[in-house]
């Protein structure tokens, strides 16, 4: 019998049937194991484990120390009172390094089950016959033994092994980090808890080394970017598969399942960066942009805590990078020189006065003060509070742990903000020693009030923040007596609204329900053997609703406007994913050699239903609602994918010296065309620990020293849903008066289509010396990515724009290099240094035709690939001044509209015109390298961090200059646009072309002047803390004040106001551009973690 | 055994969903139709030839940019506020680049309709074993014509262009040189040849608004007027003079949407007012910008998109006194600049009593009025009914005309001018002698086709382009202040366009025209 008899058996009830058949197995294996341990009765988990191999863990589950008469945990040491010989031994074991929670610590009894547990403050008590030997331990600290010999309390402190003894999390698993052989960073949660974020990337930010985390832009909760090891893909996303507790979770516009915005960052506990191919392959098709394994937080057994955290934290936009806008006066003057060359070079005559005189409005700049300054009159300081209250308890049998959670930022621009209400119940059961049952539930709703978009958007070209720079200074937002001024605009500028009134009246929000569960079953079948199934489900919906009414404006849109044009508009969405993974893992050691197999199958659905409806005509601005629209139009859709997969991995040690493994996994995919649709991803990797071999130095500076190697291939399935089928859409005309049907193929598909392979090498060291107080680790990768999946263009001529195609090959290469440091270890002085640098490349080595990609336009198309360059590098006219006089002009090469004073470019194919054709690649998008250090002390209750990131290399376009450097006297410009031609005695400073009728268009393509630097160094975080001790409040197990500047300084090249700014946020082909983006400001908290 | 029974059992649970695979990874778009489930019935067919006049409408709407504002017919509004239109003005000011958008616009949208009916001709390799030979034929006829048709507006724009003849399915076959002029003219030819003998003239008017009989065969005849091969345009002109068509009495009313499809209409492209995408924004185009509208079409609208396609005063001057048509085709809008230099208009007056009582300060501002018909539906803002005219039987007579002098019928040419000059309200032309009567014939479509994208086209095929257009540029830089002297450069080059940017960027093997 199959549990899928048919494909049209609903996929839920087979992924249920699954789950049911585990549970018959469960209890098939529980007869089995109970018959053995009648027969043969060894304690279970005891005598399979070498002593030895207990201590290099140091690492004792709770479940193999447990009491068998089931009784574990911190009660087994009160539960025996009444053995008389027994003593009652206290102490207190401190963590050298530790925070304000200094529990977890084992305390076990040696040669017995007996376990006590720490508690926070890190005391103990356990009762102790004489001469016993009690064992100290804890995860990632050196486990400490000590014979009892007296009562006297035993204090004493546990220092830091070697990091390569701490478990990782991994795909489809965990593993010690030292038996890791594939490109792994992994952060605690615990490490970053002071970078108060929206985002979980935030966090992360120049934390690991080869990921590169922008902040491209201040909108809550919406700016995070991700590049691990640079981009691998030109057009099918770059960002990293997340998977939360073992479910993907992305944003991928065609079918994300989920939002990963919308995972509450305070419900992680760990993260892990996955690099390499070795790591990462076991995702298969997802997995080339590497892989962000996020674990969440779960109980610890034997520890019971409620811990709240609350920040405060004011936000500001610092005054750098402020647009150069002229005042006023500036202004003024500007317009009114701009009107006298108008006369004297254009016969210009006011067609409202019918004289060849300045208009009035600029006839006398020195009435003006400095005006309105309509980009600060946007900006306001504005509050960011976050609280979270988790509670948490583990018995042997129990682990629960709930996490609650309440966030609110309010933008720093005028009306927008973030709302969100997180919950999280992680709580797994353990019936006796071989069945673990599980239950996560992570409901979140969050509310973004004007951060979407819409009609008119906070972001982007000509939006609110750029359109406000271009409004004339001159006009007051409001008159005297607080109404707004609808139009700021001054004499012939372009119509422009009042954006401080457009943002006032915005009224688009966006409310997003994203529900994430997990229920697994884990059961170890045989000793070593462990089945695994788990169902995992995603819900998420999102409700947009937005009005424009009769005030409504936009740039070239100046309100009131006719009530028929008033508009409202609902979209919304329904999806659910659900994964069902099933997997057996055996684990084995036979005298020196371990092997751990893994085998799975798994499953995946996305199904999503979306929706529009506009509502047009609208009797009052009162009913922002389709309801109350003369006339309504809508559409509904849907759109799914699904992914079926075999996977497997088998890793082998000898001697924990030697390892070799391999992973692979098969997928079959929708999203992919006919012919092609599974594909293959192994992925083998080799690690040898050079410092447990005889020959090596036992004393001495190095302590560890570990090389390895990769390679393997990943896949990029980020191509839509329907691509490789051609698709029809409704191309209707009329006949006879009437609309008819008419269908017409408006995407051309390609049945071929299938995975985008990288082929990715390896190879890395690690090391760690001065007894564990110097760790640094090395890596070197390149990877080739074959069949990119790309539009390719094809001539319009073809009817079509692009077809998709895996053609095409590019190259990425780089070094990670990340090190940390414990500078100064003493009783109340530490402090510790963690520093990272990523140095990445890449190069195009072949696209189909050798067609380029983009750059074909000069307005809005300003990056191109091509062969031999970068990805999406800067594309435009080199500047090189202007025409100074006649005798320039008649010997250099021109374009249409030359002359003297106007703008000259650099003539890049010696044809002596200046075309289109003489545009040339003018920067590299992505940096050279990227960098951060975070140096962390403490005095005794103390601690400090700091936190630098940076980047250099990169070029940036700032595109809202061909608005800012605009000279046909329609805007407010930049203030350099003072110093322009305005003859030949008086030509400026030779850098800004006159303002002359029908010649300025060139001067505002895209060009080199728009390009500058990327560098910079930034202050990411400071924060000073302070911990008062349980002394101070008996109810209250720990107390840590703290206060912190997040975007404390910024030291950068680039003028603009965010160098990390990226317009096209995840589109690697047409990134590094800013075209008036919402500012990212410095924010100023306070906050306070208090455990119970 | 017991670990064989678990073993055993988890094996079947892997391999047993590993059964479902096949068709669990399958999935079809449900919401769109796709390639798979379509050419399946006749319906399909006929839905498929539907979607091939689409792209009429895409080319109408940009065209008058390229193939009237570039004559000496229509100029534009020079607007100082916004130059995002700039290059717009440069077509008609012939200082337009490779790089123009709209030169893209045109050439997209002819060759979208290309595909379109190459899709269908391909597939009607193997039609629905339902499919009546009538059907098929008559499927085959409109396709014929309609590629014939967007073929004639890109030779006659761009030259030398790319013969796409079969259905695109990848890239291999996306890629296509340049074909010389006369391989297109031979396949043009060979189109509608062929359509002409699978099509019937229209059953009854008002007609439905396809390509008929007529359709074809009056453009076959410019085609080979275009080619100056007379003779054989001749009987096919004289073809459609027996297909029913006539002259309306009223001229104004040719274009009034309620006249739609009438029995003068050989061909126009069909729009529809309305919520479903049909609708036609023409006159949104030519009336001047302005921050209200309602004193011009009755409804309140920021009309950024207007001042295109003006009258000039060149053309207006043309006109014989006493021709209907001009107040027929040119509108007036008066009004005045307020303080911000933005247009306030006060009203529409009519083009033939100006009113001289206007205070001072007050503007006329001329538009085309093909397009004008009051009162707009509400709520339908930027939503208007119009049709675009393209073959008239005005067009048809006076090409009859053109046709007969040209081969020294003159005296036979003149019963068919005139039958156009009387319903213009105008003496019937006398003129027999064959220079002068080829002058007057000209004239006559200049102000009886005026803004129907006749001008500029009759220039370069009647070899007048060159001289008329470079005098007329004299005339607009003396007038114009704005204008850069290196405006109105008319040479033999600008008689095509350029080969559009991107094109030439994607396949490099077209190369470009001289002269961009």
């Amino acid at each position: 019998m199959t549990i899928c008899t048919s494909a049209r058996v609903p996929a839920p009830v087979r992924a249920g049937g699954t789950l049911l058949l585990l549970f018959l197995l469960t209890f098939l294996s529980l007869n089995l194991f109970a018959q053995d341990t009648t027969g043969k009765k060894p304690p279970p988990g005891k005598d399979t484990v070498p002593a030895k191999a207990v201590k290099d863990t140091a690492k004792l589950r709770a479940s193999d120390l447990k009491d068998p008469s089931g009784v574990g945990g911190a009660a087994a040491a009160d539960t025996s009172i009444g053995d008389s010989n027994k003593i009652k031994i206290t102490g207190k074991i401190t963590l050298s390094g530790g925070g304000a929670d200094q529990s977890g610590s084992s305390v076990s009894i040696k040669g017995t089950t007996k376990v006590a547990q720490t508690d926070s403050t890190g005391s103990f008590s356990i009762l102790v016959a004489p001469l016993q030997t009690l064992v100290f331990s804890h995860v990632g600290y050196k486990t400490t033994e000590v014979n009892v010999d007296s009562k006297l309390p035993i204090n004493l402190t546990l220092t830091k092994e070697e990091n390569t003894l701490e478990q990782v999390t991994v795909s489809y698993g965990k593993q010690l980090k030292r038996d890791i052989t594939g490109s792994v960073a992994k952060v605690d949660a615990a490490d970053v808890k002071d970078i108060n974020a929206t985002e979980f990337g935030q966090k992360l930010q120049g934390k690991v080394a080869g990921i590169q985390i922008q902040q491209t832009s201040g909108v809550p909760g919406q700016s995070i970017v991700f590049r691990i090891r640079g981009a691998a893909s030109l057009n099918s996303g770059n960002q990293p598969l997340v998977v939360v507790d073992g479910q993907p979770v992305n944003s991928d516009a065609a079918g994300g399942t989920g939002d990963i915005n919308l995972i509450n960052p305070d419900e992680i506990e760990s993260y892990s960066v996955l690099k390499d191919a070795a790591a990462t392959s076991l995702y298969g098709s997802r997995a080339s942009n590497g892989v962000i394994l996020i674990t969440t937080k779960t109980a610890k057994i034997g520890k019971s805590s409620i811990s709240v955290n609350a920040y405060y934290g004011l936000q500001a936009v610092p005054d750098r990078g402020h647009p150069n806008l002229m005042n006023a006066q500036e202004f003024a003057n500007y317009m009114k020189g701009y009107y006298e060359d108008k006369i004297t070079y254009e016969n210009w005559v006011n067609p409202v006065t019918g004289t060849a005189t300045v208009p009035a409005d600029y006839a006398n700049p020195g009435q003006y003060g400095k005006g309105e300054n309509w980009y600060r009159a946007l900006v306001r300081t504005a509050p960011m509070e976050n609280y979270t209250v988790n509670i948490s308890h583990g018995t042997d049998k129990v682990s629960s742990s709930t996490t609650m959670n309440y966030f609110n930022q309010n933008g720093v621009l005028y009306n927008t903000g973030t709302k969100r209400y997180a919950f999280r119940s992680n709580t797994e059961y353990r019936p006796n020693e071989r069945i673990k049952l599980g239950l996560n539930l992570a409901p979140t709703y969050q509310i973004d009030h004007n951060t979407r978009g819409g009609q008119l958007a906070l972001n982007g070209n000509r939006q609110v923040v750029a359109g406000a720079e271009l409004s004339s200074p001159l006009i007051q937002p409001r008159t005297q007596d607080g109404k707004w001024i609808l139009s700021t605009a001054s004499y012939g500028m372009y119509k422009l609204p009042n954006y401080l009134q457009q943002a006032e009246i915005m009224d688009n929000d966006q409310t997003n329900f994203h529900f994430l569960g997990n229920l697994y079953a884990e059961v170890e079948v045989l000793r070593g053997l462990k089945a695994r199934s788990s169902i995992n489900g995603n819900i998420l919906t999102q409700d947009y609703n937005a009005y424009y009414g009769t005030q409504f404006g936009l740039f070239g849109q100046v309100p009131p406007r006719s009530p028929t044009q008033s508009t409202a508009m609902n979209n919304s969405n329904n999806s659910y994913s659900w994964l069902n993974e099933n997997t057996l893992d055996y684990n084995t050691k036979f005298g020196d050699h371990s092997l751990e197999v893994l085998a799975g199958y798994t499953t995946q659905k996305f199904y999503q239903t979306l929706r529009t409806v506009t509502g047009t005509g609208f009797a009052t601005d009162e009913t922002p609602f389709v309801q109350a629209a003369t006339t309504t139009t809508g559409t509904t859709n849907s759109q799914e994918w699904t992914l079926a997969s075999a996977l497997a991995r088998v890793n082998y040690d000898y001697k924990k010296r030697y390892y070799i493994s391999g992973t692979i996994r098969n997928d079959g995919s929708s999203r992919f065309g006919a012919v092609r649709k599974y594909g293959t991803f192994p992925s083998v990797s080799v690690a040898w620990v050079a410092s447990e071999e005889k020959f090596f130095p036992k004393m001495g500076a190095l302590n560890f020293l570990k090389f390895r190697g990769s390679y393997g291939l990943t896949g990029n399935n980020n191509i839509g849903n329907y691509t490789w089928v051609s698709l029809l859409s409704s191309t209707n005309y009329v006949f006879n008066g009437a609309t008819t049907l008419g269908e017409s193929i408006t995407n051309l598909g390609n049945s071929d289509l299938t995975w985008e392979t990288s082929k990715q090498l390896d190879i890395g060291a690690e090391l760690t010396l001065l007894h564990g107080r110097l760790n640094i680790s090395y890596d070197y990768y390149n990877k080739r990515t074959e069949g990119m999946l790309t539009p390719l263009p094809v001539p319009y001529a073809s009817g079509y724009e692009s077809i998709q195609y895996n053609e095409g090959v590019f190259r990425i290469w780089g070094h990670d290099i990340q090190i940390s440091s414990d500078n100064i270890k003493s009783n109340n002085f530490t402090w510790t240094t963690d520093f990272n640098i990523s140095f990445n490349d890449n190069k195009v080595i072949s696209l189909v035709n050798g067609t380029p990609i983009g750059g074909f336009n000069q307005y809005s198309d300003y990056n191109r690939t091509a062969v031999g360059h970068r990805i999406g590098e800067l594309y435009g006219y080199v500047f090189e001044g202007l025409y100074a006089n006649q005798a320039d002009l008649d010997k250099s090469p021109k374009e249409a509209t030359s002359a003297i004073g106007t703008a000259k470019m650099k003539d890049v194919n010696g044809d002596d015109t200046i075309n289109i054709d003489d545009r040339t690649f003018i920067g590299r998008t992505n940096p050279k390298f990227i960098y951060g250090m975070s140096n962390n002390f403490t005095f005794k209750k103390f601690d400090l961090g700091v936190l630098i990131a940076g980047q250099v290399g990169n070029k940036i376009a700032n595109v809202n200059l061909q608005n800012l450097y605009n000279l046909d006297g329609v805007f407010n410009v930049d203030k350099q646009m003072q110093n322009r031609w305005r003859s030949e005695s008086n030509p400026g400073n030779g850098r800004v072309p006159r303002t002359l009728a029908n010649t300025t268009e060139l001067y505002r393509t895209i060009n080199s002047t728009w390009v500058f630097s990327g560098d910079y160094l930034a202050v990411k975080n400071i924060t000073l803390g302070y911990t008062f001790g349980r002394e101070w409040l008996h109810a209250i197990k720990g107390i840590r004040v703290y206060g912190s500047v997040q975007n404390a300084f910024m030291f950068t090249k680039y003028p603009g106001q965010n160098p990390e700014v990226n317009d096209a946020k995840d589109a690697a082909t047409t990134g590094g551009t800013d075209n008036g983006s919402y500012p990212v400001p410095r924010v100023f908290m306070v906050g306070a973690n208090v455990n119970f | 055994m017991k670990y064989f029974v678990v073993f055993g059992a988890l094996g079947v649970l892997v391999l047993g969903l590993g059964a479902c695979k096949k068709d669990f990874v399958t999935k079809y778009p449900q919401g769109q139709v796709n390639e798979g489930n379509f050419f399946k019935s006749v319906s399909d067919f006929q839905e498929a030839l539907t979607g091939a006049y689409g792209p009429l409408r895409d080319a109408a709407n940009v065209a008058f940019y390229m193939e009237e504002m570039r004559s000496d017919n229509t100029h534009y509004d020079y607007n100082s506020k916004d130059r995002g239109g700039s290059t717009s003005e440069q077509l008609s000011d012939f200082m337009d680049n490779s790089a123009n958008p709209t030169i893209l616009a045109l050439w997209t949208a002819d060759y979208m309709g290309v595909q379109r009916t190459d899709i269908v001709l391909d597939k009607l390799a193997t039609p629905p074993p339902d499919m009546v030979d009538s059907v098929k034929n008559q499927i085959i006829g409109e396709a014929k014509a309609l590629r014939a048709h967007y073929y004639f507006e890109l030779v006659r724009c761009y030259g030398a262009v790319p013969l796409y003849l079969h259905e695109v399915t990848n890239g291999q076959n996306a890629f296509l040189g340049r074909s010389p002029v006369d391989s297109v003219y031979g396949q043009i030819i060979s189109d509608l040849t062929d359509a002409i003998t699978k099509l019937a003239p229209p059953s009854g008017f008002p007609q439905s608004g396809r390509v008929t009989k007529g359709m074809a065969s009056t453009e076959l005849a410019l085609v080979y007027m275009t080619l100056h091969q007379y003779d054989k345009a001749l009987p096919l002109l004289q073809s459609v003079t027996q297909m029913g068509y006539a002259l309306l009495p009223d001229y104004a009313a040719v274009f009034d949407p309620a006249n739609k499809n009438s029995q003068e209409s050989v061909f126009e492209v069909q729009y529809k007012t309305g919520t479903d995408n049909q609708a036609s924004q023409f006159i949104y185009y030519f009336i001047p910008v302005t921050p209200h509208t309602t004193n011009i079409l009755g409804v309140d609208y920021n009309n950024t998109e207007g001042g295109w396609n003006t009258p000039t005063d060149d053309l207006v001057t043309s006109y014989e006194k006493g021709d209907k048509r001009l107040d027929a085709s040119v509108g007036v809008v008066k009004g005045k600049l307020d303080d911000n230099a933005d247009f306030q208009p006060d009203g529409v007056i009519s083009i033939l009593n100006p009113d001289t009582t206007a205070e001072n300060g007050e503007l006329y501002k001329k538009f085309v009025k093909k397009q004008f018909h009051l009162p707009l539906k509400t709520p339908l803002i930027y939503n208007t009914d119009d049709d675009w005219p393209v073959y008239r039987y005005a067009d048809v007579l006076l090409l009859l005309a053109e046709t007969l002098n040209e081969q020294g019928q003159s005296g036979a040419a003149l019963p068919y001018l005139n039958q156009v000059r009387a319903r213009a309200g105008l003496a019937p032309s006398t003129v027999t002698d064959q220079s002068a009567l080829r002058d007057t014939i000209a004239h006559e479509r200049r102000v009886e086709l005026a803004f129907e994208n006749k001008r500029w086209f009759d220039l370069v095929r009647t070899g007048q382009a060159l001289t008329v257009m470079s005098a007329y540029g004299v005339k607009q830089r003396a007038t114009l202040p704005y204008l850069l002297p290196q405006s109105y450069n008319v040479t033999q080059n600008k008689l095509i366009y350029a080969i559009p940017s991107r094109e030439v960027q994607v396949n490099p093997g077209l190369g470009q025209n001289p002269g961009y």
